[in-house]
């Protein structure tokens, strides 16, 4: 069967912190938009268990920021499907289509603003024992592990706030990291090294997983000296960074090294109606905050694209 | 009988609960944390420690897959 084509003003693909902005500017244009995700509304901040530093809150549960921002959007008018999946794109300056699962999109403009996915651990054993002692969602599977010896792989904000947040399960919580100090907030340092079921393994890299059908320890180096060493542990928590998901757009957007879009604080990209917003782009700092300032940048120029386009045409007839 | 094992704070649980709403499909939402009972049925059910867990009449669905779910659920 065919897929139907619907016409859009705009398709924003990632309902993050930027994309959601964007969906609520959008409508308030009155610009016929369509937000495309097709993992999680709200990105990596729906598993944050706490956000203290957006304006107006002074403490809120990540998922509880979304929820409020996911509503916002509704209610202004802006569509959100999060259950189809995009399957090809192509994107030059004078077409945009959007190949779904179930349509084909051919938007006026379109903002990307899908964000990063989380980096796997590069062990070889990495497949054999995912969702069986290896995990990447400590507020999802933490609880399985109440009363035993676990450890989060990292040392940023993501890998201490995880430890944070296990130590009320585990008897005991390693955390690996490959450096000798965190890349984290200070407070949440100081909450950690306050722990004592805490112990921080510095310059240690995770290289192997070991078990029969689930993990029940690991080998971890130190990167110093080069000895292995086994723990016990019957969980493990990885929080490892993440990069950005641009593998649809490589062919027709320009990339930098790193695989982020390339696009300035305009958020527009090489290719004119196409935009970048939040942490998928080019940018020093990556924050909620600045995510949101994307979304806003990039609906108002995309409503401006639009309009110019809409006048081209309309010159040409 | 359609029971998915949770817990409140799971956004991919919450995609899961979200889309069997959406298809208009009924099913007993277990949360695993506040249940024990429950844990130990999620831990008999499958060999992964994750959830979202859906039990579709005895066919297991692990974390979000909507091709799984549409095919044990015949949508």
């Amino acid at each position: 069967m065919d897929k139907p084509e619907k016409p859009l003003d705009l398709l924003i693909i990632g309902a993050g912190v930027a994309g959601l902005t964007a969906g609520i500017y959008a409508a308030r244009l009155k610009l016929k938009t369509l937000i495309l995700e097709d993992e999680i509304v709200g990105g990596q901040i729906q598993e944050t268990y706490v956000v203290e530093n957006y304006p107006g809150f002074s403490k809120i549960k990540g998922s509880e920021l979304i929820d409020k921002m996911h509503e916002q959007t509704l209610l202004a008018g802006t569509a959100l499907d999060e259950f189809d999946k995009i399957v090809s794109v192509r994107l030059t300056p004078q077409e945009k289509i959007i190949e779904t699962q179930t349509a084909i999109y051919r938007p006026a403009a379109v903002i990307i603003a899908a964000g990063m996915k989380r980096r796997e651990v590069p062990i070889p054993e990495e497949k054999k024992f995912r969702g069986k002692g290896i995990h990447y969602c400590e507020l999802c599977d933490g609880h399985m592990y109440d009363g035993k010896v676990i450890a989060v792989v990292g040392g940023g904000n993501s890998a201490v706030g995880a430890a944070n947040f296990l130590e009320k399960y585990a008897k005991k919580l390693y955390i690996i990291h490959h450096s000798d100090k965190f890349n984290a907030d200070q407070i949440a340092q100081d909450q950690l090294f306050s722990n004592k079921k805490i112990e921080v393994l510095w310059n240690s890299k995770l290289i192997h997983g070991v078990g029969e059908t689930s993990l029940s320890s690991v080998i971890i180096e130190n990167q110093l000296t080069k000895e292995t060493r086994t723990l016990e542990v019957s969980g493990v928590f990885v929080q490892i960074g993440s990069m950005p998901k641009t593998d649809l757009y490589k062919d027709y957007i320009r990339l930098n090294e790193s695989g982020s879009i390339v696009a300035t604080e305009t958020c527009e990209t090489n290719i004119p109606g196409v935009y970048a917003a939040g942490d998928i782009r080019t940018k020093p700092i990556r924050q909620l905050t600045t995510a949101a300032a994307d979304g806003t940048v990039a609906a108002l120029l995309a409503e401006k694209y639009i309009i110019g386009l809409k006048k081209r045409k309309e010159v040409i007839a | 009988m359609i029971k998915v094992y949770s817990i409140p704070d799971c956004s991919w649980c919450k995609k899961v609960k979200t889309y069997l709403t959406s298809k208009n499909v009924d099913f007993t939402d277990i949360n695993v944390e506040d249940d024990p009972e429950g844990r130990q049925e999620l831990m008999s059910l499958s060999p992964e420690l994750q959830i979202p867990l859906v039990n579709i009449n005895g066919n297991i669905v692990v974390g979000f897959n909507k091709e799984k779910l549409d095919e044990y659920l015949q949508l």
